[in-house]
């Protein structure tokens, strides 16, 4: 039988038959599929804050814009430093696409209280919703 | 045996394409998927702000449990000074009276934004509805 097959086939180099693929693509086109589906490219602040410590923390949605307040007070967003005035013009352009987007804050804990209050208040007048402004905890 | 080798020379006049460039490509694809998926899993709560400054004016309200956070970070109830830890049970006995109370919890611009989620989390701990809680500044 082997050898019949041989004869008759132009690719095939090896004794053994080549096995099917087409099951293992299915798989991996799945695989793939499902991670394109929930790949959230999403920016991370880029830097690490100290959260207030809470036990009755809710989880959060998973794709929102990330805004940080560091022990300095400064405010971070996608790596660079924007400080409170520029938070509206981060997150305006953001609302246009889905205007039911949340934002979650991470606040230092050492950070004062006045400038995460202003960053609250930066985005709420960029127009995003009372119950999407949320803050990150531990 | 004829016969057999007839079939494969049919199967063969069509030949398959080689499909492992393409597997090696998709494979290139999920690893990158895997790779940049980022499952950002935040804790936090919503922070729910007063609509204008003129709602604060309602503090006054025999039934709204106001805690006041210092500049220095302590925590101030009815003119005392509360630890952290005594914060669930003044809420709970709040809610005991009246159990539609709101909690407005104002924090002076230069504490230690920690404490305002602490605080949040202490009430929420004693049994106060997220929504019920709102945030100031003093």
């Amino acid at each position: 039988m082997s050898l019949v097959r041989r004869s008759g086939s132009s690719f095939s180099e090896d004794d053994e038959p080549k096995p099917d693929l087409s099951p293992m693509i299915d798989c991996v086109f799945i695989l793939l599929i499902f991670f394109i589906v929930t790949t959230v490219f999403q920016k991370p602040p880029g830097v690490e804050v100290t959260r207030a410590r809470a036990s009755k923390g809710a989880r959060l949605e998973k794709n929102s814009i990330l805004l940080a307040v560091t022990a300095e007070n400064k405010v971070f967003y996608g790596g660079q430093e924007v400080g409170v005035g520029g938070v509206q013009n981060v997150v305006r352009p953001m609302l246009l696409e889905d205007e039911e987007l949340p934002v979650i804050i991470q606040a230092d804990t050492n950070a004062f209280r006045g400038i995460v209050s202003d960053v609250e208040k930066q985005c709420l007048l960029a127009g995003v919703k009372k119950n999407k402004l949320t803050a990150a905890t531990q | 045996m004829p016969l057999g080798k007839d079939r494969f020379e049919i199967d063969d006049s069509d030949p398959e394409p080689d499909l492992s460039p393409m597997i090696d490509c998709v494979f290139i694809l999920l690893i990158f998927f895997i790779v940049t998926a980022t499952f950002v899993e935040e804790d936090g709560f919503v922070v729910n702000r007063p609509e204008d400054s003129e709602n604060s004016a309602q503090a006054n309200d025999d039934q709204t449990l106001v805690l006041v956070i210092r500049k220095d970070s302590q925590i101030v109830h009815d003119g005392r000074v509360v630890p952290l830890s005594a914060v669930p049970g003044i809420v709970e006995s709040q809610l005991q009276r009246e159990d539609r109370s709101p909690i407005i919890i104002q924090s002076h611009p230069q504490s230690r934004n920690g404490v305002t989620y602490e605080v949040q989390n202490a009430c929420l701990e004693g049994g106060a509805k997220p929504t019920k809680i709102t945030l100031t500044d003093s």
